[in-house]
């Protein structure tokens, strides 16, 4: 078990010899407060990282600066082999990391179809593309996956209509719609019902198994990110406080009382 | 030599009138994140009951002035109350919306009732002039640019020292905990605007002893001072002050350099200074209102 | 991508195909219904109708063009234009200036009028389309009195108050099948656009523009390329519009009445819709015309007391209740209506049956 804060990670899946993500010695500060401090974080290929901690922890700021929606003030960020430290959050978006929100952010005046289009977007596309409506691998890939999540009755709804969960769901196919390699969830499963929880997981699974997409799910429901993760990164007080798999970590005396036992 | 004093004399006056006019603003923004559109026509509404109550009621502007102010007061929350708070959970372009319409609406209803002749309130020192040197200032802007000091430093009193005045405070930093800890948070939004907009018609009502005004006045005030807050960043009365000297002071030079044009060549500065300011410093207006974190 | 659906979902699947293709009809009615009422309005100046009917029609078409394109900006895209006037006034002055002073053909100065005020729109519009909308809203105002004070001013140039006299070669029809064609392009052009990546990318900027950038969506590029667009079009109006009336001033071509019209119209149909601004014009012209018959400043007053009303009770216009009004009283009522006997089978689609409809 490593609960330094600077020792690399194990890889755990799939044996490869790079991460799909590499973050060194992250650095954040809002005024005075230091939400994030010197943390490393990666994620290899095809893996599923569990990120949790209690409130305050610093998790959604991590995952903010992971995503380049926050910028971090030190440290630095590759992502598939480059590095993204200075690039914009849509830049990011593009080379292959979906990401969901802990507040649903859908576009309630689009349709869950349109909403799914909107998740496909690429590099370089010319004004003369965007003008056509999405071409058809993009509509198939919509398709796909919405039948995969089992939400065909909600295509020609308004996103802004659907319950908390279904949001979850639509918010996931965002995600997916340009292939990426690797896909943020902030607290997908809160405000959702015990049963969409279970799908939640395994459309997960199968998303991990069919496509090698790697996830970090940031979460509170501790069930949910014991059964998924191959490895789990406690985080408190804006520091690594311990990563392993999840029976390392359940066995962690430092991460009991510091948390779970909580 | 004598011309730079002059104008410099002249920009301070002006500034310290649009200092008021821009807190007002400010206040209203850094509480309820809402920028009133029609904030130029609550201060040449302002004026026109000045103009009121000294020709029909022969009262002197100073004497009119606690009644503006609350008048203004009941006034602006009545209206926040009954038409910005229904939208000001709604995306944002709504309450702009609404306060576009205010504006039509009182600037329509001046020009039915007043007509579009332009209207000084006279005072008993109106054609006074206070001269030294080889400068002049007419009393009634000495009068006002006292009184607008005057009233910016009770603002800020009020803000920092009352209570009611922190507790506003602490609604613009975070509503929710607000709400907890029992602030009525739709009663302090309402006074924020009264506030401001009783800060609005106090100017209004200094400014109609100065100079002409008319019913279509009000857009240009809105503007500056918007001008004025972006440019003084922080919202603070102190960086609202240093801008509103600066604008006026840019204003008063061009119209005393540049024959004619000049106050239009001051409406297209106004203009070139939101640009500039807003390109060179968008994050700056995030702290606006002096309230915010 | 096939790969990940599982073999033994096919009853699901033949659900979803049931589900997502629209019929073709369903897809062009809205194609349909505009060709066949451009048509029929094309036909109008045979019907023996008198010149000022023909007026009307053609100052609706106008105004059909501008509320439509201050919609892709304000609309669509949420940055709430409150100058837009300006570039009316600048195509305005462009065709203006170049017809009187270097005698240059009509239609040349269109394009010229329409380059021009998307030139100003994207060198405004890079600073302050980066920033939020209130800021963007009120700088467009400052920039709207301030180039009418700058036209006032440049009496060499543009003749100041005195104003530009054009060569007086009116004809009606003219201008009748230039703004009708205009208009039907527009409704059609806002009809694409409302399918295509570009018209929903600015759909989700207005929702939640930091949602959309992370999404990987070019918000920047999005915006200014939708703002020096509708400038171009409503800069194009503007040179039409100023060889109509044959005389230009700055009063007139930087009217303030612009800036109200054109966003009373549009939210009374509905911002943000392909027919909004359409039906907007329509139902506002019809009313100022008939009940308002311009009686002074007081329609600033009533124009502004609507506004306020339709913002406070209808705030998606009637286009907007129509199609997605669930989240309003009027707009749940409607849908009631429509969808009374259509009997809701299971719990799950219970909750959302009052939503289920096609979309444009």
């Amino acid at each position: 078990m490593t609960t330094s804060a600077t020792s690399t990670p194990p890889l755990t899946k799939g044996q490869q010899d790079h991460y799909i993500l590499e973050a060194r010695g992250i650095t954040k500060s809002f005024g005075g407060v230091r939400a994030v401090r010197e943390v490393d974080f990666c994620v290899a290929p095809g893996e599923i990282v569990g990120l949790v901690g209690p409130n305050g922890s610093g998790k959604s700021t991590l995952l903010g600066c992971l995503s380049r929606d926050i910028p971090a003030d030190r440290g630095t960020i590759e992502f598939n082999g480059e590095d993204i430290g200075g690039l914009r959050t849509m830049q990011v978006a593009r080379r292959g990391m979906g990401r969901t929100f802990q507040n649903v952010r859908l576009f309630p005046e689009l349709t869950v179809w349109e909403n799914a289009l909107l998740g496909r977007q690429w590099k370089g596309v010319g004004l003369g593309k965007l003008l056509r409506p999405p071409d058809a691998a993009t509509r198939q890939r919509a398709g796909d996956l919405i039948d995969l999540m089992e939400i065909p009755h909600l295509t020609h709804l308004y996103a802004g209509n659907i319950s908390g969960g279904q949001m979850r769901l639509v918010e996931l196919v965002m995600a997916m719609m340009s292939s990426p390699t690797l896909v943020l969830l902030d607290e997908a499963t809160s405000g959702v019902n015990p049963t969409l929880i279970e799908s939640l997981k395994h459309y997960v699974k199968v998303l991990n198994d069919e496509e090698n997409v790697a996830f970090i799910v940031v979460e509170h429901n501790i069930g949910f990110i014991f059964s998924i993760a191959d490895r789990i990164v406690v985080l408190d007080d804006g520091q690594q406080l311990a990563n392993g798999t999840p029976h390392e970590i359940s066995e962690n005396k430092e991460v009991i009382d510091a948390y779970l036992g909580a | 030599m004598h011309t730079l004093i002059q104008v410099i004399i002249d920009g301070v006056i002006l500034g310290g009138f649009y200092a008021l006019m821009a807190q007002g603003l400010s206040l209203i923004f850094g509480i309820m994140r809402v920028i009133n559109l029609a904030h130029g026509e609550f201060l040449i509404l302002g004026a026109y009951m000045a103009w009121v109550a000294q020709e029909y009621l022969g009262l002197d502007v100073l004497m009119t002035l606690p009644l503006l102010i609350a008048l203004g007061f009941g006034f602006g929350w009545v209206v926040s109350r009954v038409v910005i708070m229904p939208v000001l959970e709604r995306h944002e372009l709504m309450p702009l919306l609404i306060t576009f319409g205010l504006a039509s609406v009182i600037a329509g209803l001046l020009t039915v009732t007043f007509t579009t002749t332009p209207k000084v309130t006279t005072a008993a020192y109106s054609d006074s002039v206070i001269s030294l040197l080889d400068y002049r200032v007419s009393v009634s802007k000495a009068v006002m640019l006292v009184a607008a000091l005057v009233l910016l430093t009770m603002l800020t009193l009020f803000l920092n020292r009352t209570k009611k005045g922190k507790a506003m405070k602490a609604t613009a930093q975070n509503r929710e905990a607000a709400r907890i800890v029992g602030i009525n948070v739709t009663r302090m939004y309402c006074s924020a605007f009264g506030l401001g907009t009783a800060v609005a018609f106090a100017a209004g009502g200094l400014f109609s002893v100065t100079q002409g005004f008319h019913p279509f006045m009000g857009g240009l005030f809105t503007l500056k001072a918007f001008v004025i807050v972006v440019l003084g960043g922080g919202g603070r009365v102190s960086g609202t002050l240093a801008a509103a000297m600066f604008v006026g002071i840019i204003e008063a030079g061009l119209s005393g350099y540049v024959s004619n044009i000049g106050t239009s060549l001051g409406t297209a500065a106004a203009f070139v200074l939101v640009v500039v300011v807003l390109a060179l410093r968008p994050e700056g207006i995030s702290r606006l209102g002096g309230v915010r974190a | 991508m096939s790969t990940v659906v599982q073999p033994a979902e096919a009853e699901r699947r033949i659900l979803a195909a049931t589900a997502r293709p629209r019929r073709k009809v369903v897809k062009y009615r809205s194609l349909i219904v505009l060709l066949l009422a451009g048509v029929g309005m094309g036909l109008v100046p045979y019907s023996g109708l008198n010149d000022s009917v023909l007026l009307t029609l053609s100052t609706m078409f106008m105004w059909i063009i501008l509320s439509s394109s201050w919609n892709f900006i304000s609309g669509f895209t949420g940055y709430v234009d409150f100058g837009h006037g300006v570039f009316f006034g600048l195509g305005g002055y462009v065709t203006g200036l170049l017809v009187v002073k270097a005698e240059m053909p009509f239609a040349t100065t269109v394009p010229l009028a329409a380059v021009f005020a998307a030139v100003f729109a994207l060198l405004i519009g890079f600073p302050l389309l980066r920033l939020r909308g209130v800021y963007f809203s009120i700088a467009m105002l400052g920039s709207f009195l301030a180039m009418r004070e700058l036209v006032l001013m440049a009496t060499p140039l543009t003749e100041g108050a005195q104003g530009l006299v054009l060569p007086p070669e009116v004809n009606r029809l003219f201008f009748y099948y230039l703004f009708l064609g205009g208009a039907v392009l527009i409704v059609a052009f806002a009809w694409w656009l409302r399918r295509s990546q570009f018209g929903m990318s600015l759909l989700a900027i207005k929702d939640d523009e930091r949602g959309a950038e992370a999404r990987g969506i070019n918000t920047t590029l999005l915006k200014l390329t939708v703002f020096c667009l509708s400038a171009a079009i409503t800069g194009a109006v503007g040179a039409c519009w100023a060889y109509e009336i044959t005389f230009i001033d700055p009063e007139i071509m930087f009217r303030d009445s612009f800036l109200i019209n054109v966003a009373l119209m549009t939210v009374l149909g509905g911002l943000g819709t392909v027919w909004g601004p359409v039906v907007g014009t329509v139902l506002f012209l019809m009313v100022r015309d008939t009940l308002w018959a311009e009686q002074g400043n007081s329609f600033l007053v009533v124009f502004g007391a609507f506004l306020i009303a339709i913002v406070l009770f209808m705030p998606e216009g009637i286009v907007g209740t129509v199609q997605r009004g669930e989240r309003t009283v009027l707009g749940r009522l409607i849908n009631r209506v429509r969808h009374r006997g259509a009997g809701a089978a299971d719990a799950d689609s219970l909750e959302t049956a009052t939503a289920v409809r096609s979309v444009q």
